[in-house]
């Protein structure tokens, strides 16, 4: 008899742990957002807001520009991500359904670009995209954002595409649909979870991405939401409240978007090997 | 009769476009738009109708300028145009041709009208490549109140900095002397006022190596015995210049070596103070080696881009000229509180009754020493950095290290 | 015999077409660039000072080597190379172990019914979704010795009687800061990676051994973790590497750390190439980076067996 409460305790317990674990640091975070200056150094902490300065939240969009960071982030983010899913499900597309002689060969290509250092090509992007003067555009994200991007997509993909019976494209083959009619019109719908995975993922790399981020943009308008957190801090002092709003604002969207779209993430990770 | 008055009236209307036509530059000042840097740019675009300055924002930390700086002149970017730049550029960024020679510009008779100190930063090679715009300088903050209960007069040499630091500290369950301790570039600033309050130096005004010597290796034994005779604690092997003010403000330590910028309402001279009132600043003490103690020289410059046009760089020069004129540097004073690298704005009477501290001030500006002088200074910094906190810990005895960082800036020069 | 071989030759012109634009994008925006950066780490290239920059051959190289090699007469950057490829390569290791064990635990719990599932889903997805530069600032506030909750957490519980300041006092306990960092954000990816692969394994195995009378450790190690291993693999493959590629947690939470303790190979590269310019030691550097991941890479694939490209779930023919 007392066996059987003893795992129920356990798994609670692990259970509630996880849970702590996880959310206690963003907890930490919005408490640090709202402090002021002498309570951010405090020892002891406090561990509520005493007085909640709820114009830390203003002031980073009137004095330091975040709205325009955030336009910036997002127009890069989602431009890479429709470019990467477009043209990636075409290669996808290819790779998962035709019979190809190099295939084998392109597939490794793929997989071993996936694995570069972003360093390695640092110093060369550089160099072309000042000759073609799109340093400081939105350009000179969004070319460098697909190297990881495309991969990802493209692996993705072909795994989820691989996965629907080719009867069905044959199919529309034989009614007289070219290939490409047949990719949007019955392999998207049939792999709308793959595509939304690659969507989430790629959206999510690109807003969050900084090494690029920091060495192709200068100018501070442009600069993307990663950069933008360093411009909330003085010579000898951080505002480190100012950090924290900032860094609550840019993470809310992406939350907001995994909370709602959780279903579709878990289900394109496992590549739909859930049944349930 | 129609036809000729159109043209006319074309031709007023262009030439009026050519002269509204303004020269449109930009400026690399700070992070914060509502900074000094902003306002006077402010003041100066509506001063005048022929030069419009673009303000561009950038990351607050100095590495970061630095390295967009770079980043954008590797590439020979005309932009920015103007640019504020770390008292420890000029040479480094004359040596790469990065910096317009202002020498044209600025006559001996002007140039004597800035602290000496800051003209010596700015020199490469006998051009001056740079207009000194505001600066600082290391000092000594010690609590009055303190040193007159345990009935001490506030120490001119190290032995006396030791002796009451330890002292006081152990008698109050505080922290005796608290520095910028950690391994970045403001170890090198603390421990160049070391070393030249011992006499030494690093490299000299000829870009030798003078590192390996005894006033050196003293300078850099006496910052250890701070730790070991417990004047220091050692937690400033993390301590950057918030950790010490931090721990100053909150009344927890004897003294301080910090920047002139601690004292200020938003500091410790505030309400959120516990020692507003208690405390003093003089400069620091002087070593057994040396003549007089010794700041090190902190503060901003402002460059011209030679890569601009020549319409532009004329521009920017007059800009920089602007920025850096006795008024300018006045405002500066009574808006950010910073010290002003002309010597007449010293003894001004408005500057004096805003900021008193100026006057407490002018005795160590007047001597600052730069650190030092060389086009490699990014790496001879970091090699300075490693071994200096090497040594602070304990890790390394001062004369191996002064015999490492003499290899590694052979090693740089090569 | 004939048709299916120019059918075949069809499709691959077919498919070449379709993949076309994405190959153009990788060649251009890969490939060359790798090409150019191995070029040019075959000279010593100083962006400011033309003076330094000239050809080399392979001496950035014998450079390196010799900093693994006769450290005390190399030259300082090849040393501190090595002192950084150490740093990444004991993170690599540690973070990926922690993870993968605390990742393995969170699937397996997540994988059984009880109410508050979606909870705990939900609640791994928020570390993984916060951006590393958030998350970085958020621990760099939580470990400060002014006003950070672990140091008060920790004299309270009593583990520490004076405050620490976690990220600057020493290597140790800057590395393994870093370390928990990481671990916070990446153990969910991981969970998910492996939740997948549990959930593939048929619970047929579990019942029949179960009637056996096979303990649930017993069960763990004969079924779950053997059909786990694709799964295990792959999933191993692609953090380690991310992991040995890390940039932010670095960059942002200790800015290479006291002493360059925690100074991972892409900052350390980040700073010798565009701090320092220096593009051409930058790049050879760089070119070290790249072959590490693809020992790493080769390593997991050919003697490991990991394979990415394995279909999971059914093919439904």
């Amino acid at each position: 008899m007392r066996k059987r409460w003893i795992p129920r305790l356990l798994l609670t317990l692990a259970v509630l742990v996880i849970i702590v674990f996880m959310f206690f640091p963003f907890y930490w975070l919005f408490i640090m957002s709202l402090k002021g200056d002498l309570d951010l150094y405090k020892m002891p902490p406090d561990w509520i807001a005493k007085n909640p300065r709820w114009d830390n939240y203003k002031t980073i969009f009137t004095d330091h520009n975040l709205g325009q960071n955030l336009q910036n982030s997002f127009i890069i983010a989602f431009s890479t991500t429709l470019i990467s899913v477009l043209i990636g499900s075409w290669a996808a597309y290819a790779l998962a359904k035709f019979r190809m002689r190099f295939k084998s060969l392109i597939l490794g290509v793929i997989l071993a670009v996936s694995m570069f250092p972003g360093i390695v090509v640092v110093s060369p992007l550089y160099m072309q995209f000042s000759d073609l003067k799109i340093i400081n555009t939105y350009w000179a994200l969004i070319l460098p954002y697909l190297t990881f991007s495309l991969p990802m997509t493209i692996w993705i993909l072909q795994s989820f595409f691989k996965q629907i019976p080719d009867a069905l494209t044959e199919a529309a083959v034989i009614d007289g649909a070219g290939p490409m009619r047949a990719l949007f019109q019955i392999i998207f719908p049939l792999a709308a979870p793959g595509i939304f995975t690659a969507f989430i993922l790629t959206f999510i790399g690109a807003w969050n991405e900084l090494l690029f981020a920091s060495i192709f943009i200068t100018d501070y308008r442009k600069f993307t939401v990663p950069r933008a957190l360093t411009l909330f801090s003085g010579q000898y002092t951080s505002s480190w409240q100012l950090i924290a709003a900032a860094s609550v604002v840019i993470t809310l969207p992406l939350i907001v978007m995994v909370l709602l779209l959780q279903k579709w993430i878990v289900a394109g990770l496992t590549a739909g090997g859930v049944k349930d | 009769m129609k036809k000729v008055l159109i043209t006319l009236l074309v031709l007023v209307l262009a030439f009026s476009a050519i002269g509204i036509a303004k020269t449109k530059i930009t400026y690399f000042g700070d992070n914060d738009p509502n900074s000094a840097e902003a306002v006077l740019t402010k003041l100066f675009n509506s001063s005048q109708d022929e030069i419009e300055v673009e303000f561009l924002l950038q990351s607050w930390s100095t590495d970061d300028k630095h390295t967009a700086l770079v980043t954008r002149f590797g590439a020979k970017d005309p932009h920015p145009t103007v640019y504020l730049g770390d008292v420890i550029w000029p040479a480094e960024f004359a040596a790469a041709g990065w910096a317009l020679d202002l020498t044209p510009y600025f006559p001996k008779s002007e140039q004597d009208k800035f602290l000496p100190g800051t003209i010596k930063s700015a020199t490469y090679l006998g051009k001056v490549y740079a207009m000194p715009s505001f600066t600082d300088g290391g000092l000594l903050y010690y609590r009055t109140d303190l040193l007159e209960k345990y009935g001490y007069k506030p120490p001119t040499t190290w032995e006396e900095l030791k002796t009451i630091a330890a002292t006081i500290a152990k008698k109050e369950g505080i922290d005796g002397f608290v520095f910028q301790g950690a391994q970045y570039e403001g170890l090198v600033c603390d421990a160049v006022e070391f070393i030249a309050s011992n006499g030494g130096e690093i490299i000299d005004g000829n870009g030798n190596v003078k590192v390996n010597s005894a006033e050196v290796i003293q300078a850099l034994e006496f910052m250890r015995e701070l730790i070991t005779s417990g004047a220091s604690p050692d937690k400033v092997f993390t301590f950057m210049e918030e950790d010490a003010r931090m721990a100053f403000q909150q009344g927890n330590a004897v003294f301080m070596r910090n920047w002139p910028y601690c004292h200020s309402p938003s500091n410790m001279a505030g309400d959120q103070s516990a020692v507003k009132g208690k405390y003093g600043m003089i400069p620091m003490p002087k070593g057994p080696k040396g003549t007089g103690g010794a700041a090190t020289l902190g503060g901003w410059m402002v460059f011209v881009n030679p890569f601009a046009s020549k319409a532009e760089q004329e521009a920017g020069v007059q800009f920089a000229q602007f920025m850096t004129s006795e008024s300018a540097q006045i405002i500066r004073n009574l808006v950010a509180g910073n010290a002003p690298t002309r010597i007449a704005v010293y003894t001004n009477p408005m500057v004096l009754r805003a900021n008193a501290i100026v006057e407490t001030l002018y005795p160590i500006m007047i001597n600052a020493v730069p650190r030092p002088v060389t086009p490699f200074y990014a790496q001879v910094s970091n090699a300075l950095q490693e071994e200096f906190h090497a040594v602070l810990t304990g890790k390394k005895a001062a004369a191996d290290a002064v015999k490492a960082i003499e290899r590694k800036i052979k090693e740089i020069y090569e | 015999m004939k048709k299916r071989y120019s059918r075949e030759k069809q499709e691959t012109r077919m498919g070449l077409f379709f993949l076309l634009p994405s190959l153009i994008v990788i060649v251009l925006i890969t490939f060359l660039p790798i090409g150019q950066t191995f070029f040019r780490s075959l000279f010593r290239w100083d962006i400011k000072f033309e003076s330094r920059q000239y050809f080399t051959g392979l001496s950035n190289y014998t450079a390196i080597f010799q900093g693994l090699f006769s450290p005390d007469e190399a030259l300082s950057w090849t040393v501190s190379f090595w002192n950084s490829a150490w740093v990444t390569f004991l993170f690599t290791i540690i973070a990926v172990l922690i993870e993968t064990v605390v990742g393995l635990l969170i699937a397996l719990i997540i994988n059984r019914e009880f109410r508050g599932r979606g909870l705990v889903r939900t609640a791994t997805l928020i570390p993984w979704a916060i951006p590393t530069v958030a998350s970085a600032q958020m621990w760099r506030m939580m470990f400060s010795s002014q006003g950070g909750v672990i140091n008060d957490l920790a004299k309270r519980l009593g583990f520490i009687t004076e405050y620490v300041n976690f990220l600057g006092d020493s290597t140790t306990t800057a590395f393994w800061s870093m370390v928990t960092a990481d671990a916070w954000k990446t153990i969910p990816f991981m969970a998910l990676l492996l939740l997948a692969g549990l959930q593939t394994i048929p619970l047929q195995l579990y019942e029949a051994a179960r009637v056996d009378g096979a303990s649930k450790w017993r069960q763990f190690f004969s079924i779950t973790l053997p059909m786990l291993k694709p799964s295990l693999l792959v999933a191993l493959i692609f953090r380690t590497l991310d992991t040995f590629k890390a940039f932010d947690i670095a960059q942002v939470l200790t800015g290479g750390g006291p002493a360059s303790g925690t100074e991972l190979l892409s900052l350390f590269n980040y700073k010798l190439m565009i701090q320092q310019g220096q593009h051409g030691r930058g790049s050879a550097v760089a070119i070290m980076l790249f072959i590490f991941t693809m020992l790493i890479a080769f390593f997991f694939i050919k003697v490991l067996g990991a394979d990415p490209y394995a279909s999971k779930g059914k093919e439904l023919k």
